[in-house]
Protein backbone atom coordinates (compact mmCIF):
# COMPACT_ATOMS: atom_id res chain seq x y z
CA UNK A 1 0.00 0.00 0.00
CA UNK A 2 1.18 3.37 -1.14
CA UNK A 3 2.29 5.86 1.94
CA UNK A 4 -0.43 8.37 0.68
CA UNK A 5 -3.05 5.41 0.71
CA UNK A 6 -2.61 4.78 4.12
CA UNK A 7 -2.49 7.61 5.77
CA UNK A 8 -5.94 8.45 4.72
CA UNK A 9 -7.03 5.12 5.75
CA UNK A 10 -6.06 5.90 8.92
CA UNK A 11 -7.54 9.29 8.64
CA UNK A 12 -10.75 7.53 8.15
CA UNK A 13 -10.75 5.06 11.02
CA UNK A 14 -10.04 7.21 12.98
CA UNK A 15 -12.90 9.90 12.32
CA UNK A 16 -15.13 6.95 12.39
CA UNK A 17 -14.04 5.70 15.41
CA UNK A 18 -14.33 9.21 17.05
CA UNK A 19 -17.79 9.28 15.91
CA UNK A 20 -18.59 6.58 18.25
CA UNK A 21 -16.15 7.91 20.89
CA UNK A 22 -17.22 11.31 21.21
CA UNK A 23 -20.54 10.92 22.48
CA UNK A 24 -19.26 8.16 25.09
CA UNK A 25 -16.95 10.41 26.15
CA UNK A 26 -19.59 13.13 26.10
CA UNK A 27 -21.95 11.11 28.65
CA UNK A 28 -18.83 10.27 31.27
CA UNK A 29 -17.79 13.66 30.92
CA UNK A 30 -20.87 15.30 32.30
CA UNK A 31 -21.83 12.84 34.88
CA UNK A 32 -18.74 14.48 36.27
CA UNK A 33 -19.75 17.91 35.95
CA UNK A 34 -22.15 20.04 38.55
CA UNK A 35 -25.89 20.66 37.41
CA UNK A 36 -24.80 24.21 36.32
CA UNK A 37 -22.43 23.39 34.42
CA UNK A 38 -23.87 19.89 32.70
CA UNK A 39 -26.55 22.04 31.52
CA UNK A 40 -24.17 23.04 29.06
CA UNK A 41 -24.21 20.17 27.55
CA UNK A 42 -20.72 20.88 25.93
CA UNK A 43 -17.73 18.03 25.21
CA UNK A 44 -15.52 20.54 27.99
CA UNK A 45 -14.03 19.01 31.33
CA UNK A 46 -15.48 20.03 34.36
CA UNK A 47 -14.35 23.11 36.17
CA UNK A 48 -15.82 22.28 39.35
CA UNK A 49 -15.38 18.40 39.51
CA UNK A 50 -18.68 17.14 41.33
CA UNK A 51 -17.80 13.20 41.07
CA UNK A 52 -18.86 11.36 44.28
CA UNK A 53 -21.62 14.01 44.67
CA UNK A 54 -23.52 12.95 41.47
CA UNK A 55 -23.09 9.41 42.07
CA UNK A 56 -23.84 9.42 46.13
CA UNK A 57 -27.18 11.71 44.81
CA UNK A 58 -28.04 9.04 42.58
CA UNK A 59 -27.76 6.40 44.62
CA UNK A 60 -29.36 7.97 47.57
CA UNK A 61 -32.76 8.75 45.56
CA UNK A 62 -34.55 5.44 47.03
CA UNK A 63 -35.00 3.77 43.19
CA UNK A 64 -32.01 3.26 41.81
CA UNK A 65 -30.50 0.70 44.34
CA UNK A 66 -33.31 -1.34 44.53
CA UNK A 67 -33.51 -1.12 41.25
CA UNK A 68 -29.65 -2.17 40.41
CA UNK A 69 -30.55 -5.43 42.86
CA UNK A 70 -34.12 -6.33 41.27
CA UNK A 71 -32.08 -6.20 38.12
CA UNK A 72 -29.00 -8.40 39.28
CA UNK A 73 -31.84 -10.94 41.44
CA UNK A 74 -33.80 -11.42 37.86
CA UNK A 75 -30.18 -11.47 35.74
CA UNK A 76 -28.95 -13.90 37.69
CA UNK A 77 -31.62 -16.42 37.69
CA UNK A 78 -32.54 -15.95 34.11
CA UNK A 79 -29.24 -16.65 33.20
CA UNK A 80 -28.52 -19.70 35.39
CA UNK A 81 -31.61 -21.51 33.76
CA UNK A 82 -31.01 -19.88 30.30
CA UNK A 83 -27.58 -21.95 30.75
CA UNK A 84 -29.48 -24.98 32.25
CA UNK A 85 -32.62 -25.25 30.32
CA UNK A 86 -30.92 -25.05 26.95
CA UNK A 87 -28.08 -26.96 27.11
CA UNK A 88 -29.88 -30.12 28.33
CA UNK A 89 -32.93 -30.01 25.61
CA UNK A 90 -29.71 -28.84 22.84
CA UNK A 91 -28.68 -32.63 24.38
CA UNK A 92 -31.77 -34.45 23.49
CA UNK A 93 -32.01 -32.19 20.20
CA UNK A 94 -28.92 -32.61 18.45
CA UNK A 95 -27.96 -36.49 19.71
CA UNK A 96 -31.74 -38.34 19.18
CA UNK A 97 -32.64 -37.95 15.51
CA UNK A 98 -36.10 -39.01 15.73
CA UNK A 99 -39.61 -37.20 14.39
CA UNK A 100 -40.35 -34.92 17.96
CA UNK A 101 -37.01 -33.54 17.67
CA UNK A 102 -36.79 -32.78 14.09
CA UNK A 103 -40.17 -30.75 14.23
CA UNK A 104 -38.60 -29.05 17.99
CA UNK A 105 -35.72 -28.04 15.27
CA UNK A 106 -38.27 -26.12 13.05
CA UNK A 107 -40.20 -24.85 15.79
CA UNK A 108 -36.81 -22.90 17.32
CA UNK A 109 -36.15 -21.45 13.94
CA UNK A 110 -39.85 -20.01 13.84
CA UNK A 111 -38.86 -18.75 17.66
CA UNK A 112 -35.77 -17.51 16.29
CA UNK A 113 -37.40 -15.25 13.79
CA UNK A 114 -41.01 -14.32 14.64
CA UNK A 115 -41.67 -11.44 17.58
CA UNK A 116 -43.05 -12.66 20.33
CA UNK A 117 -47.33 -11.96 20.96
CA UNK A 118 -47.15 -9.47 24.22
CA UNK A 119 -51.13 -8.64 24.96
CA UNK A 120 -51.99 -12.34 24.66
CA UNK A 121 -48.53 -13.23 27.09
CA UNK A 122 -49.83 -10.66 29.58
CA UNK A 123 -53.30 -12.63 29.25
CA UNK A 124 -51.36 -15.75 30.26
CA UNK A 125 -49.22 -14.40 32.66
CA UNK A 126 -52.14 -12.91 34.66
CA UNK A 127 -54.25 -16.41 34.64
CA UNK A 128 -51.26 -17.86 36.44
CA UNK A 129 -50.88 -14.60 38.80
CA UNK A 130 -47.25 -14.02 37.36
CA UNK A 131 -48.17 -10.44 36.85
CA UNK A 132 -45.51 -8.50 38.28
CA UNK A 133 -43.23 -11.19 40.16
CA UNK A 134 -39.90 -11.97 39.96
CA UNK A 135 -40.74 -15.59 38.98
CA UNK A 136 -43.14 -14.60 35.63
CA UNK A 137 -40.04 -12.40 34.35
CA UNK A 138 -37.40 -14.65 34.67
CA UNK A 139 -39.70 -17.41 33.13
CA UNK A 140 -40.86 -14.93 30.17
CA UNK A 141 -36.58 -14.26 29.59
CA UNK A 142 -36.07 -18.24 29.70
CA UNK A 143 -38.75 -18.58 27.02
CA UNK A 144 -37.65 -15.36 25.04
CA UNK A 145 -33.77 -16.59 24.75
CA UNK A 146 -34.69 -20.50 24.68
CA UNK A 147 -34.59 -20.38 20.66
CA UNK A 148 -31.40 -18.62 20.37
CA UNK A 149 -29.76 -20.10 22.91
CA UNK A 150 -30.45 -23.56 22.19
CA UNK A 151 -29.10 -23.30 18.60
CA UNK A 152 -25.78 -22.07 20.18
CA UNK A 153 -25.93 -25.00 21.83
CA UNK A 154 -26.92 -27.47 19.06
CA UNK A 155 -24.23 -26.15 16.67
CA UNK A 156 -21.50 -26.33 19.35
CA UNK A 157 -22.60 -30.03 20.53
CA UNK A 158 -22.07 -31.62 16.93
CA UNK A 159 -18.47 -30.58 17.54
CA UNK A 160 -18.64 -33.12 20.47
CA UNK A 161 -18.23 -36.71 19.51
CA UNK A 162 -21.04 -39.27 20.22
CA UNK A 163 -17.86 -41.90 20.65
CA UNK A 164 -17.52 -39.76 24.23
CA UNK A 165 -20.99 -40.84 25.71
CA UNK A 166 -20.63 -44.53 24.38
CA UNK A 167 -17.58 -45.07 26.07
CA UNK A 168 -19.43 -43.00 29.49
CA UNK A 169 -22.28 -45.26 29.09
CA UNK A 170 -19.82 -48.43 28.35
CA UNK A 171 -18.53 -47.14 31.89
CA UNK A 172 -21.67 -47.11 33.60
CA UNK A 173 -22.84 -43.49 33.64
CA UNK A 174 -26.71 -43.20 33.54
CA UNK A 175 -28.69 -40.67 31.89
CA UNK A 176 -28.37 -37.81 33.84
CA UNK A 177 -24.47 -38.87 34.96
CA UNK A 178 -24.15 -38.82 31.27
CA UNK A 179 -25.21 -35.19 30.53
CA UNK A 180 -24.07 -33.31 33.77
CA UNK A 181 -21.04 -35.03 34.60
CA UNK A 182 -19.42 -36.40 31.25
CA UNK A 183 -20.86 -33.60 28.68
CA UNK A 184 -21.70 -30.33 30.75
CA UNK A 185 -18.39 -29.79 31.66
CA UNK A 186 -16.83 -29.84 27.53
CA UNK A 187 -19.70 -26.83 27.02
CA UNK A 188 -17.12 -24.23 29.19
CA UNK A 189 -16.76 -22.52 25.77
CA UNK A 190 -20.14 -22.06 24.81
CA UNK A 191 -21.28 -21.27 28.71
CA UNK A 192 -19.13 -18.57 28.36
CA UNK A 193 -21.03 -17.38 24.87
CA UNK A 194 -24.48 -17.83 26.72
CA UNK A 195 -23.71 -16.08 29.61
CA UNK A 196 -22.66 -13.09 28.43
CA UNK A 197 -24.89 -12.48 25.88
CA UNK A 198 -28.11 -13.75 27.67
CA UNK A 199 -26.52 -11.55 30.57
CA UNK A 200 -26.65 -8.50 28.67
CA UNK A 201 -30.02 -9.16 26.71
CA UNK A 202 -31.91 -9.60 30.28
CA UNK A 203 -30.03 -6.81 31.85
CA UNK A 204 -30.44 -3.99 28.99
CA UNK A 205 -34.21 -5.52 28.33
CA UNK A 206 -36.88 -2.50 28.81
CA UNK A 207 -39.74 -4.04 26.97
CA UNK A 208 -40.15 -6.89 29.72
CA UNK A 209 -40.07 -5.21 32.79
CA UNK A 210 -42.07 -2.46 31.22
CA UNK A 211 -45.41 -4.48 30.46
CA UNK A 212 -45.00 -7.12 33.23
CA UNK A 213 -43.02 -5.75 36.32
CA UNK A 214 -44.94 -2.20 36.88
CA UNK A 215 -44.73 -1.42 39.92
CA UNK A 216 -42.22 0.98 41.91
CA UNK A 217 -40.22 -1.48 44.47
CA UNK A 218 -39.51 -4.16 41.69
CA UNK A 219 -38.61 -1.64 38.74
CA UNK A 220 -35.31 -2.95 36.83
CA UNK A 221 -32.67 -0.89 36.48
CA UNK A 222 -33.07 -0.07 32.64
CA UNK A 223 -37.12 0.96 33.67
CA UNK A 224 -35.55 2.75 36.43
CA UNK A 225 -33.62 5.10 34.56
CA UNK A 226 -36.34 5.86 32.09
CA UNK A 227 -38.39 6.86 34.63
CA UNK A 228 -35.79 8.48 36.84
CA UNK A 229 -35.36 10.72 33.34
CA UNK A 230 -38.31 11.90 33.31
CA UNK A 231 -38.50 13.01 37.17
CA UNK A 232 -35.06 14.69 36.69
CA UNK A 233 -34.67 15.78 33.13
CA UNK A 234 -33.34 18.89 34.21
CA UNK A 235 -30.32 17.38 36.21
CA UNK A 236 -28.29 16.52 33.26
CA UNK A 237 -25.21 15.46 35.25
CA UNK A 238 -27.52 12.80 37.41
CA UNK A 239 -29.20 11.49 34.06
CA UNK A 240 -25.33 11.09 32.82
CA UNK A 241 -24.23 8.94 36.01
CA UNK A 242 -26.93 7.12 35.73
CA UNK A 243 -26.69 5.85 32.15
CA UNK A 244 -22.77 5.17 33.75
CA UNK A 245 -24.71 3.40 36.62
CA UNK A 246 -26.62 1.25 34.34
CA UNK A 247 -23.60 0.31 31.46
CA UNK A 248 -21.28 -0.51 34.38
CA UNK A 249 -21.83 -3.83 34.64
CA UNK A 250 -22.26 -5.15 31.12
CA UNK A 251 -19.30 -2.80 30.22
CA UNK A 252 -17.31 -5.00 33.23
CA UNK A 253 -18.65 -8.27 31.87
CA UNK A 254 -17.20 -7.29 28.29
CA UNK A 255 -13.94 -6.33 29.26
CA UNK A 256 -13.39 -9.45 31.32
CA UNK A 257 -15.30 -11.68 28.53
CA UNK A 258 -14.89 -10.01 24.98
CA UNK A 259 -13.60 -13.27 23.28
CA UNK A 260 -16.98 -14.76 23.86
CA UNK A 261 -18.92 -11.93 22.86
CA UNK A 262 -18.15 -11.97 19.48
CA UNK A 263 -17.74 -15.87 19.35
CA UNK A 264 -21.05 -16.31 20.47
CA UNK A 265 -22.71 -13.46 17.94
CA UNK A 266 -20.75 -14.99 15.07
CA UNK A 267 -21.82 -18.38 15.39
CA UNK A 268 -25.25 -17.42 16.54
CA UNK A 269 -25.90 -15.49 13.64
CA UNK A 270 -24.47 -17.58 11.10
CA UNK A 271 -26.99 -20.77 12.67
CA UNK A 272 -29.60 -18.41 12.28
CA UNK B 1 -31.88 -48.32 19.80
CA UNK B 2 -30.59 -49.17 23.60
CA UNK B 3 -28.98 -45.85 23.54
CA UNK B 4 -31.98 -44.08 22.94
CA UNK B 5 -32.54 -44.19 26.92
CA UNK B 6 -29.81 -41.94 27.42
CA UNK B 7 -31.24 -39.35 25.24
CA UNK B 8 -33.96 -38.92 27.79
CA UNK B 9 -37.20 -36.52 26.40
CA UNK B 10 -37.03 -35.75 30.55
CA UNK B 11 -33.84 -33.49 29.65
CA UNK B 12 -35.91 -31.35 27.08
CA UNK B 13 -39.05 -31.16 29.22
CA UNK B 14 -38.12 -27.94 31.43
CA UNK B 15 -37.08 -25.54 28.43
CA UNK B 16 -39.89 -26.59 26.03
CA UNK B 17 -42.43 -26.54 28.64
CA UNK B 18 -41.52 -23.03 29.43
CA UNK B 19 -40.86 -22.05 26.02
CA UNK B 20 -44.41 -23.69 24.87
CA UNK B 21 -46.73 -21.74 27.99
CA UNK B 22 -44.86 -18.29 27.24
CA UNK B 23 -43.92 -18.43 23.73
CA UNK B 24 -45.99 -20.77 21.85
CA UNK B 25 -49.42 -20.39 23.79
CA UNK B 26 -49.47 -16.59 23.34
CA UNK B 27 -48.42 -16.61 19.74
CA UNK B 28 -51.19 -18.94 18.91
CA UNK B 29 -53.84 -17.56 20.99
CA UNK B 30 -53.38 -13.87 18.83
CA UNK B 31 -55.12 -15.98 16.15
CA UNK B 32 -57.77 -15.82 18.17
CA UNK B 33 -58.15 -12.71 20.01
CA UNK B 34 -57.07 -10.45 17.00
CA UNK B 35 -60.61 -11.11 15.76
CA UNK B 36 -62.45 -10.41 19.26
CA UNK B 37 -63.72 -6.95 20.87
CA UNK B 38 -60.98 -8.51 24.08
CA UNK B 39 -61.21 -5.55 26.55
CA UNK B 40 -58.80 -4.19 29.63
CA UNK B 41 -60.39 -6.86 31.84
CA UNK B 42 -60.13 -9.37 29.24
CA UNK B 43 -62.87 -10.25 28.31
CA UNK B 44 -64.60 -11.10 25.13
CA UNK B 45 -68.51 -10.05 24.77
CA UNK B 46 -68.14 -10.02 20.22
CA UNK B 47 -66.22 -11.71 17.35
CA UNK B 48 -65.46 -8.88 15.91
CA UNK B 49 -64.46 -10.74 11.89
CA UNK B 50 -61.66 -8.02 10.61
CA UNK B 51 -63.04 -4.87 12.41
CA UNK B 52 -59.69 -4.49 14.37
CA UNK B 53 -57.67 -4.63 11.36
CA UNK B 54 -59.91 -2.77 9.59
CA UNK B 55 -59.43 0.10 12.15
CA UNK B 56 -55.67 -0.59 11.93
CA UNK B 57 -55.87 0.39 8.49
CA UNK B 58 -58.15 3.24 7.89
CA UNK B 59 -57.18 5.25 10.64
CA UNK B 60 -54.58 7.73 9.58
CA UNK B 61 -52.56 7.60 12.95
CA UNK B 62 -52.13 3.54 12.66
CA UNK B 63 -51.02 3.70 9.06
CA UNK B 64 -48.10 5.45 9.67
CA UNK B 65 -47.17 3.44 12.22
CA UNK B 66 -46.64 0.76 9.95
CA UNK B 67 -44.90 3.08 7.35
CA UNK B 68 -42.73 4.50 9.88
CA UNK B 69 -42.02 0.91 10.71
CA UNK B 70 -41.30 -0.36 7.35
CA UNK B 71 -39.18 3.32 7.13
CA UNK B 72 -37.15 2.41 10.10
CA UNK B 73 -36.65 -1.37 8.67
CA UNK B 74 -35.18 0.02 5.63
CA UNK B 75 -32.80 2.79 6.54
CA UNK B 76 -31.44 1.18 9.33
CA UNK B 77 -31.49 -2.65 7.46
CA UNK B 78 -29.49 -0.16 4.38
CA UNK B 79 -26.95 1.82 6.63
CA UNK B 80 -26.17 -0.83 9.17
CA UNK B 81 -25.30 -3.77 6.25
CA UNK B 82 -23.25 -0.89 4.11
CA UNK B 83 -21.55 0.99 6.54
CA UNK B 84 -20.76 -2.49 8.37
CA UNK B 85 -18.89 -3.80 5.34
CA UNK B 86 -17.00 -0.86 4.39
CA UNK B 87 -15.93 -0.22 8.15
CA UNK B 88 -14.68 -4.44 8.36
CA UNK B 89 -12.79 -3.68 5.26
CA UNK B 90 -10.86 -1.06 6.53
CA UNK B 91 -10.64 -2.94 9.95
CA UNK B 92 -9.20 -5.68 8.18
CA UNK B 93 -6.27 -3.11 6.32
CA UNK B 94 -2.41 -3.05 8.19
CA UNK B 95 -3.55 -0.09 9.58
CA UNK B 96 -2.18 0.79 13.12
CA UNK B 97 -5.84 2.25 14.01
CA UNK B 98 -7.35 -0.82 13.11
CA UNK B 99 -7.66 -1.96 16.59
CA UNK B 100 -9.19 0.95 18.11
CA UNK B 101 -11.67 0.95 14.79
CA UNK B 102 -12.69 -2.28 16.07
CA UNK B 103 -12.87 -2.04 19.61
CA UNK B 104 -14.47 1.39 20.00
CA UNK B 105 -16.99 0.45 16.73
CA UNK B 106 -18.34 -2.51 19.09
CA UNK B 107 -18.48 -0.64 22.69
CA UNK B 108 -22.17 0.84 21.54
CA UNK B 109 -23.72 -2.52 20.90
CA UNK B 110 -23.26 -3.59 24.27
CA UNK B 111 -25.04 -0.46 26.07
CA UNK B 112 -28.61 -0.64 26.90
CA UNK B 113 -31.09 1.22 24.56
CA UNK B 114 -32.73 3.33 26.83
CA UNK B 115 -29.06 4.40 28.22
CA UNK B 116 -28.11 5.43 24.84
CA UNK B 117 -31.86 6.81 23.82
CA UNK B 118 -31.18 9.40 27.15
CA UNK B 119 -27.40 10.27 26.16
CA UNK B 120 -29.18 10.84 22.35
CA UNK B 121 -32.36 13.03 24.55
CA UNK B 122 -29.44 15.75 25.00
CA UNK B 123 -26.85 14.66 21.94
CA UNK B 124 -30.24 16.07 19.66
CA UNK B 125 -31.08 19.17 21.51
CA UNK B 126 -31.60 21.76 19.09
CA UNK B 127 -30.14 24.45 21.07
CA UNK B 128 -26.76 23.15 22.68
CA UNK B 129 -27.19 19.64 21.42
CA UNK B 130 -23.48 18.47 20.45
CA UNK B 131 -24.90 17.28 16.56
CA UNK B 132 -26.02 20.99 16.18
CA UNK B 133 -23.25 22.87 17.90
CA UNK B 134 -20.91 20.33 15.63
CA UNK B 135 -22.80 21.82 12.48
CA UNK B 136 -23.03 24.94 13.40
CA UNK B 137 -18.89 24.91 13.99
CA UNK B 138 -18.55 24.16 10.62
CA UNK B 139 -20.78 26.94 8.77
CA UNK B 140 -23.71 24.13 8.40
CA UNK B 141 -26.22 26.07 10.14
CA UNK B 142 -29.31 24.95 7.72
CA UNK B 143 -28.43 21.51 8.72
CA UNK B 144 -29.05 22.39 12.15
CA UNK B 145 -32.59 21.11 12.69
CA UNK B 146 -34.84 20.13 15.67
CA UNK B 147 -33.97 16.73 15.26
CA UNK B 148 -36.96 14.92 17.95
CA UNK B 149 -39.42 17.59 17.34
CA UNK B 150 -39.83 17.70 13.58
CA UNK B 151 -42.33 15.58 13.23
CA UNK B 152 -41.11 14.71 9.45
CA UNK B 153 -37.40 14.04 10.48
CA UNK B 154 -37.88 12.54 14.13
CA UNK B 155 -38.46 8.67 12.73
CA UNK B 156 -34.72 9.33 10.59
CA UNK B 157 -32.89 10.43 13.66
CA UNK B 158 -34.36 7.75 15.65
CA UNK B 159 -32.81 5.84 13.01
CA UNK B 160 -29.70 7.58 12.98
CA UNK B 161 -29.26 6.56 16.73
CA UNK B 162 -30.01 2.79 15.89
CA UNK B 163 -27.57 2.96 13.07
CA UNK B 164 -25.10 4.46 15.15
CA UNK B 165 -25.28 1.45 17.90
CA UNK B 166 -25.48 -1.42 16.25
CA UNK B 167 -23.54 -0.47 13.02
CA UNK B 168 -20.40 -2.12 15.10
CA UNK B 169 -22.10 -5.34 15.15
CA UNK B 170 -22.46 -6.03 11.49
CA UNK B 171 -19.04 -4.94 11.35
CA UNK B 172 -17.54 -7.66 13.64
CA UNK B 173 -20.07 -10.33 11.93
CA UNK B 174 -18.62 -9.37 8.36
CA UNK B 175 -14.78 -8.75 9.54
CA UNK B 176 -14.96 -12.86 11.09
CA UNK B 177 -15.98 -13.74 7.86
CA UNK B 178 -13.14 -11.62 6.12
CA UNK B 179 -10.55 -12.88 8.59
CA UNK B 180 -11.79 -16.87 7.09
CA UNK B 181 -10.72 -16.05 3.62
CA UNK B 182 -7.93 -18.61 2.96
CA UNK B 183 -4.64 -16.74 2.68
CA UNK B 184 -3.52 -18.80 -0.70
CA UNK B 185 -6.46 -17.80 -2.36
CA UNK B 186 -5.48 -14.04 -1.96
CA UNK B 187 -2.07 -14.95 -2.92
CA UNK B 188 -3.16 -16.84 -5.90
CA UNK B 189 -5.09 -13.86 -6.96
CA UNK B 190 -2.19 -11.93 -6.49
CA UNK B 191 0.22 -14.05 -8.71
CA UNK B 192 -2.68 -13.53 -10.96
CA UNK B 193 -2.35 -9.55 -11.33
CA UNK B 194 -5.53 -8.88 -10.06
CA UNK B 195 -6.64 -5.67 -9.02
CA UNK B 196 -7.60 -4.82 -5.54
CA UNK B 197 -11.20 -4.61 -6.90
CA UNK B 198 -11.41 -7.21 -8.79
CA UNK B 199 -9.86 -9.24 -5.99
CA UNK B 200 -12.74 -8.03 -4.05
CA UNK B 201 -15.22 -8.03 -6.52
CA UNK B 202 -14.15 -12.08 -7.21
CA UNK B 203 -12.98 -13.64 -4.63
CA UNK B 204 -13.91 -11.48 -1.42
CA UNK B 205 -17.91 -10.63 -2.21
CA UNK B 206 -18.60 -13.90 -2.71
CA UNK B 207 -17.37 -15.40 0.56
CA UNK B 208 -18.74 -12.87 2.25
CA UNK B 209 -22.46 -14.17 0.75
CA UNK B 210 -23.47 -15.81 3.76
CA UNK B 211 -22.64 -13.19 6.37
CA UNK B 212 -24.19 -10.65 3.94
CA UNK B 213 -27.55 -12.69 4.01
CA UNK B 214 -27.53 -13.16 7.07
CA UNK B 215 -26.71 -9.66 8.24
CA UNK B 216 -29.73 -8.36 5.64
CA UNK B 217 -32.00 -10.43 7.62
CA UNK B 218 -31.00 -9.77 11.36
CA UNK B 219 -31.29 -5.94 10.88
CA UNK B 220 -34.35 -6.33 9.09
CA UNK B 221 -36.30 -8.43 11.85
CA UNK B 222 -34.51 -5.91 14.12
CA UNK B 223 -35.67 -3.10 12.78
CA UNK B 224 -39.47 -4.68 12.39
CA UNK B 225 -39.63 -5.51 15.89
CA UNK B 226 -38.13 -2.17 17.23
CA UNK B 227 -39.54 -0.93 20.54
CA UNK B 228 -36.92 0.53 23.38
CA UNK B 229 -35.43 2.79 21.37
CA UNK B 230 -38.28 4.74 19.72
CA UNK B 231 -40.05 4.10 23.03
CA UNK B 232 -36.99 5.84 25.35
CA UNK B 233 -36.33 8.36 22.31
CA UNK B 234 -39.62 9.94 21.55
CA UNK B 235 -42.29 7.92 22.84
CA UNK B 236 -43.72 7.45 19.40
CA UNK B 237 -43.64 11.51 19.25
CA UNK B 238 -44.50 14.18 18.79
CA UNK B 239 -48.15 13.35 18.41
CA UNK B 240 -47.65 10.07 16.92
CA UNK B 241 -45.05 11.09 14.23
CA UNK B 242 -42.76 8.60 15.48
CA UNK B 243 -45.05 5.75 16.12
CA UNK B 244 -44.00 2.30 14.81
CA UNK B 245 -46.18 -1.26 15.13
CA UNK B 246 -44.94 -1.93 18.66
CA UNK B 247 -45.03 1.85 20.03
CA UNK B 248 -49.00 0.96 18.34
CA UNK B 249 -49.25 -2.25 20.57
CA UNK B 250 -48.60 -0.61 23.49
CA UNK B 251 -50.83 2.42 23.00
CA UNK B 252 -54.03 -0.49 22.76
CA UNK B 253 -52.72 -2.40 25.67
CA UNK B 254 -52.51 1.12 27.64
CA UNK B 255 -55.82 2.13 26.73
CA UNK B 256 -57.75 -1.01 27.19
CA UNK B 257 -58.47 -2.42 23.60
CA UNK B 258 -56.10 -5.55 23.27
CA UNK B 259 -58.36 -7.13 20.68
CA UNK B 260 -56.84 -3.94 18.55
CA UNK B 261 -53.65 -4.57 19.72
CA UNK B 262 -53.51 -8.48 19.64
CA UNK B 263 -54.52 -7.77 15.93
CA UNK B 264 -51.56 -5.14 15.51
CA UNK B 265 -48.89 -7.65 16.88
CA UNK B 266 -50.36 -10.54 14.96
CA UNK B 267 -49.87 -8.26 11.38
CA UNK B 268 -46.28 -7.56 13.11
CA UNK B 269 -46.00 -10.74 13.24
CA UNK B 270 -47.39 -11.88 9.26
CA UNK B 271 -45.02 -8.88 8.11
CA UNK B 272 -41.83 -10.18 9.77
CA UNK B 273 -42.68 -13.64 8.39
CA UNK B 274 -43.08 -12.55 4.76
CA UNK B 275 -40.59 -10.41 4.30
CA UNK B 276 -37.86 -12.96 5.72
CA UNK B 277 -39.64 -15.28 3.45
CA UNK B 278 -39.38 -13.15 0.54
CA UNK B 279 -35.77 -11.71 1.39
CA UNK B 280 -34.66 -15.67 1.54
CA UNK B 281 -36.13 -16.27 -1.96
CA UNK B 282 -34.45 -13.61 -3.36
CA UNK B 283 -31.03 -14.30 -1.97
CA UNK B 284 -31.26 -17.98 -3.02
CA UNK B 285 -32.23 -16.87 -6.05
CA UNK B 286 -28.85 -14.66 -6.68
CA UNK B 287 -26.68 -17.20 -4.92
CA UNK B 288 -28.04 -20.04 -7.36
CA UNK B 289 -27.70 -17.98 -10.52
Amino acid sequence: MRKGTKLFLELIALLCSAVIAVPLYFIIVNSFKTKAEAADLSLKLPTDWNIIENYRNVFESAQIPMAFWNSLVITFFSVLFIIVFCSMSAFVIQRRDSKLTRIITQILVVGLILPGSIITTYYVMDFLNLVRTYAGVILLFIAGNYALMTYLYISFLQGIPKELDEAAIIDGSGKYRLFFRIIFPLLLPVNASVLILAAMTVWNDFLTPFYFLNTADRYTLSLAIYLFFGQKSADWNLVFSVIVIVSMPVILLYMFMQRFIIAGMTSGAVKS
Amino acid sequence: MLKKQYYSYSLLVPGMLIFTVFFLVPALMSFYFAFTNWDASFTVTRHVGFDNFKTLFENEENVLAFKNTFIFAAVTSFFKVFLGLLLAILANQMIKSRLILRSVLFFPVILSSVAVALAFNAIFHPGKGLLNTALRSVGLDSLAMSWLTDPSIVIYSVAFVEIWKFTGMSMVLFLAALQSVPQDVIEAGKIDGASPLKMFRYVTLPMLKPVLNTNIILSVIGGLKVFDLVYALTGGGPGNSSSVINTLVYKSFATGRNGEGTAANLVLFLIVLITVLLLNKIINRNTSR
